[in-house]
């Protein structure tokens, strides 16, 4: 059976350093690929306990989840610094779970206290998954392309295969040099088969 | 036969698809595109501010939204999209209660534009005079490296490049700590400036140097304008901003402009933390100047930027235009575009906020000489009385906003650090 896996990540703040990504799930951090974290969690309004999001990447949807939680402790201007951490998931999250939000915590509040120690010198830390509760639904990334390039892709395809028609016919369009058409059964024998199989990949771009 | 059809099919199958995408692009272009008759009539503006995180960036916002969203005795107020001004009623909320913290700060996912309609009342109804486009973004995008995949430094860069208007953040504590000579301090002024000097010295915009908790200061002397007259002198003696001001200020406007966010009786400063005062009274002080300036700034720097020819052809442009009736003024701006003068001043102003708007509203600035026309105006019918009534209305607003910046001047001498007095 196939087991779900959540991974941490961790957007803060620190005494004197501004926001940005200080965990993030291993292969995020592994493809260079973990900033648009920054750009998608941001602060939650008072009450608010948790925001769920997928977004779109590369190698597929990721869902991710986080709260916003105070600190207790303020920067040089006096500002209180915010935890913003949760967890990712391959696919979309479509109830996450209280459990894993807390573990995702946990790995973040250890990060974090690790960062105030040396801000200066703290580079992004690595992520690695734990076993999620959350209910998640995997769909595969190419079976899910932008909406906005069906029509050109659907019209792209229609027209290579209206082009290889089209050839057939010019190529068979010259009766006079041909000899005439023959029933199916000697036509596989004697000529080889015209339609070559084609491959769509459709790429989906980087960005939300 | 059987071929022909379905090529006549598969053809028709591909029209269809792309014409359907073509209209689905087209609707999208449609809905981002503004209603030719309120928008394009009025022209934009965009200010970018240069402030490195914690300057007072947000604060400053939310206080000049404060200041300037009821019209008090100016004669114009200004007005946000409804999801925006949620959100600085939230922060003024979070601001004004002294018992709760200051907000956190700006993140990446908070970055936007907030848009400002400056906005006056003929006898019919409201109308915008001009908009006001102010990035608000957190301000370690100066200072900090990227993360992989992000490209908001980029998008800023931009924003910089175009902007009408630049205004730098300059964090009032850290040059109350510099005067007191923490080195620490002197360094942040340095690095703050750095930040903001190197995109400023291409810019040909107006500039506006804020100093933000301007309450913190207080103690430097009584009276305020020797107060910014000893920042001033400590801001000059960094690297680079006296320069700057040099390199400035024969062409262009360079202003200093002190504010205070919350009012000078309402925080302070204690082992290194402004902290609330428990009975604070908040009383924002000179925060709507900034943004009160960019009109203004913005057209007079155009004007100092013709040649004498040019300005009395313009001159002459704008008192042949205060004669015309509303629906000819609206024609002779298109043709005084096309005009040498029209373009010298186009190419002047640049692109952006200027189009016809932008000129019409340049071309009103100048006061009309003479009488009131009486007889023009017995002429007009209902619509083109409107229609006049907003031209009065917009440079009965221009004024108001240049009154404004006038007694910034005349009360505070020391805020003006370049161009022509």
């Amino acid at each position: 059976m196939d087991t779900t896996q959540g991974w941490p990540f961790l957007i803060a703040r620190g005494r004197t350093r501004g926001y940005s990504v200080l965990l993030a799930p291993d292969f995020l951090v592994a493809g260079r690929d973990y900033g648009f974290l920054e750009e998608v969690a941001g602060p939650l309004p008072d009450g608010t306990p948790f925001r769920v999001k997928t977004v779109r990447r590369e190698q597929g949807d990721i869902g991710i989840v986080w709260c916003d939680r105070p600190t207790g402790i303020h920067d040089e201007h006096s500002r209180p610094l915010r935890l913003l951490a949760g967890f990712a998931c391959a696919g979309t999250i479509s109830r996450p779970s209280e459990m894993d939000l807390e573990a995702a915590r946990t790995a973040a509040l250890t990060t974090f206290d690790r960062f105030l120690r040396d801000e200066d010198g703290f580079t992004v830390e690595s992520a690695p998954p734990f076993p999620a509760q959350s209910t998640v639904a995997r769909i595969p990334a190419a079976a899910r392309p932008p909406a906005r390039r069906v029509l050109p892709v659907a019209a792209a395809c229609v027209a290579v295969v209206a082009v290889v028609i089209f050839l057939l016919t010019t190529h068979r369009g010259a009766p006079a040099k041909r000899p005439p058409p023959r029933c199916v059964t000697q036509t596989v024998a004697v000529q080889p088969a015209t339609c070559v199989p084609t491959t769509t990949t459709i790429r989906i771009g980087k960005g939300r | 036969m059987t071929i022909e059809i379905g090529i006549t099919v598969v053809l028709v199958l591909v029209g269809y698809l792309l014409s359907a995408y073509l209209r689905r692009r087209r609707g999208a272009a449609d809905r981002t595109r503004p209603d030719p008759t309120t928008a394009s009539a009025v022209p934009t503006f965009r200010v970018v501010t240069l402030g490195l995180q914690g300057s007072g960036k947000t604060l400053l916002l939310t206080s000049m939204y404060r200041r300037l969203h009821i019209p008090r005795d100016r004669g114009y107020y200004v007005t946000v999209p409804q999801d925006q001004l949620v959100e600085l009623n939230r922060w003024y909320e979070q601001v004004s209660d002294t018992g709760r913290d200051w907000p956190a700060g700006t993140s990446r996912s908070e970055m936007r534009e907030f848009e400002f309609s400056v906005m006056a009342h003929t006898r019919e109804a409201a109308v915008p005079v001009a908009r006001i486009g102010y990035l608000e973004y957190p301000g370690e995008l100066l200072t900090d490296p990227e993360a992989p995949g992000l490209t908001q430094q980029a998008s800023l860069a931009d924003a910089i490049r175009q902007a009408d208007a630049l205004i730098g953040i300059i964090d009032g504590m850290r040059v109350l700590q510099a005067y007191q000579r923490d080195a620490r301090a002197r360094f942040i002024l340095q690095t703050t400036l750095d930040s903001m000097i190197n995109s400023m010295l291409a810019a040909r915009t107006p500039i506006a140097f804020v100093i933000t908790k301007w309450d913190l200061l207080d103690e430097l002397h009584d009276d305020e304008n020797t107060r910014l007259h000893i920042v001033r002198n400590v801001l000059m003696s960094v690297d680079g901003f006296a320069d700057l001001v040099r390199i400035h200020s024969a062409r262009r406007i360079i202003r200093l402009i002190p504010v205070t966010a919350v009012g000078h009786d309402f925080a302070t400063l204690r082992e290194g933390m402004v902290r609330k005062k428990p009975n604070g009274e908040y009383r924002p002080g000179h925060v709507d100047l900034p943004l009160c300036a960019v009109v203004p700034d913005v057209l007079q720097q155009v004007e100092m930027m013709l040649d004498r020819e040019t300005r009395a052809a313009v001159i002459a442009e704008a008192q042949r235009r205060a004669r015309l009736r509303p629906a000819e003024a609206l024609l002779a701006v298109g043709v005084f575009a096309a005009q040498r003068t029209g373009k010298v001043l186009l190419s002047t102003m640049g692109a952006g906020w200027l189009a016809d708007a932008g000129l019409a509203l340049f071309l009103d600035s100048y006061p009309p000489v003479g009488q009131h026309d009486h007889r023009r105006i017995a002429a007009m019918d209902a619509a083109e009385r409107a229609a006049d009534e907003a031209i009065q209305l917009r440079r009965r607003v221009l004024h108001g906003l240049r009154h404004q910046v006038s007694l910034l001047e005349a009360r505070l001498p020391a805020s003006r650090l370049g161009g022509v007095d």
